[in-house]
């Protein structure tokens, strides 16, 4: 799916490593960081109530984080894209909260946790990095609620598809572009709309110029106008 | 963000490079702090699945639960406390109309699940709300409450 798989050898992924977590040069990650094969599209990363030791990194491809409610419905939590960290709960808390699935071919790194705590405690700049990544999950999390709470779907989709975008274009040769890995029913349950809205919403940025509609992508033709209809400032394109 | 008190508060506070240095001299203070950094993430995703599937009903038992939680250190069946925010406010967080706010209170106040006068809300029903809030509805007050409804 990306370029960027085949250049990730081992040296520059401890240095992706090093530079995600602002670690002093003499830092010896190598024996703690394990690199995973790499995890295929639908096969899962960890299932809800697993032993939660240690901390994973998305490094390429696109994963899924679910809940299983008492119905046995599948609820999304959050979408996890390249240089997102999936965080234990803490100590106290040993087991996992979600389950992890990769939506396509995806690539991970770990280390275990008591590690990562111990680099923090020794390094000022390691903890605040990694605190501030953690208020970072909390101020979007607090948007998408804000969202949720009060967005209607054409707003709903555009912040989906700026979400997406802002996570991709770094890495894209087609800036405008969009890759989405997710069904059209998974983007559905995690913003809290049927799978038919969706698709109507998707239609309608299509036939009011926004985007073009070029299965399993998407092409931003109007970045501008998308931004300012995910952060509600623009009317519904919604006519009837 | 902006904070406002709706009820009489009281605050501490220190310097984020305080704690930042308490964290670095104690690792039991930063893993604390890591602790109820990830527990605040946690409870926002379930209230972000909460909005983005569950309905009223599901929503405010939640709410009171929440409240319920924070507020007190143990609760109980026929326990009541004062709900400091507003029906507006509540319908803003859960992201409903006000008017189903009330119609909410009321389907839950004619299961028996809760009393409420005012901003007084007592839970009559612990279990039941609980299980409400968990998204796990209670076959057997479904079944009374339509019980209720073939007797009239």
């Amino acid at each position: 799916m990306s370029e960027v798989i085949d250049i990730l050898d081992r040296k520059t992924t401890l240095q992706y490593i090093s530079h995600l977590f602002d670690l002093p040069d003499d830092i010896a990650l190598a024996p703690y960081v394990h690199q995973h094969s790499p995890i295929a599209k639908g096969a899962h990363l960890y299932y809800q109530g697993d032993k939660a030791g240690d901390v994973f990194i998305l490094l390429d491809g696109t994963m899924k984080a679910y809940q299983v409610t008492h119905d046995g419905e599948e609820s999304i939590v959050r979408f996890i894209f390249p240089g997102e960290v999936l965080w234990t709960s803490g100590f106290h808390l040993h087991a996992r909260s979600t389950s992890v699935v990769a939506l396509d071919r995806s690539h991970v790194v770990s280390m275990p946790d008591g590690f990562l705590q111990k680099l923090m405690s020794d390094n000022d700049g390691v903890q605040q990095r990694c605190f501030r990544m953690l208020s970072k999950i909390i101020k979007d999390e607090q948007a998408f609620i804000h969202l949720l709470a009060t967005g209607n779907a054409d707003r709903r989709v555009a912040y989906m598809l700026m979400h997406i975008w802002k996570h991709q274009a770094p890495s894209t040769h087609s800036p405008f572009r969009i890759n989405i890995p997710m069904t059209r029913s998974d983007i559905g349950r995690y913003l809290g709309l049927s799978e038919e809205t969706v698709s109507r919403v998707f239609s309608r940025f299509q036939a009011s110029g926004m985007i073009k509609i070029a299965h399993p992508q998407v092409e931003l033709l109007d970045p501008h106008r998308m931004e300012t209809l995910s952060q509600g400032e623009l009317p519904s394109l919604a006519t009837g | 963000m902006s904070l406002v008190a709706i009820d009489q508060c009281r605050i501490a506070s220190m310097s984020v490079k305080s704690l930042q240095r308490l964290m670095s001299d104690h690792p039991s203070v930063q893993l604390r702090c890591y602790e109820l950094l990830s527990r605040l993430i946690a409870e926002e995703q379930s209230f972000i699945n909460l909005l983005a599937s569950a309905n009223a009903e599901r929503r405010l038992a939640f709410l009171l639960m929440q409240l319920c939680r924070h507020r007190y250190a143990t609760y109980l069946s026929g326990f009541g406390f004062s709900v400091p925010m507003s029906r507006a406010d509540i319908a803003n967080y859960l992201g409903l109309r006000v008017e189903t706010v009330s119609r909410s209170f009321t389907r839950l106040e004619n299961r028996g699940i809760v009393q409420v006068c005012g901003r007084k809300v007592v839970l009559a029903d612990l279990p039941s709300l609980e299980l409400i809030a968990a998204g796990h509805d209670s076959p057997m007050a479904m079944t009374l409450v339509k019980d209720t409804c073939a007797g009239r």
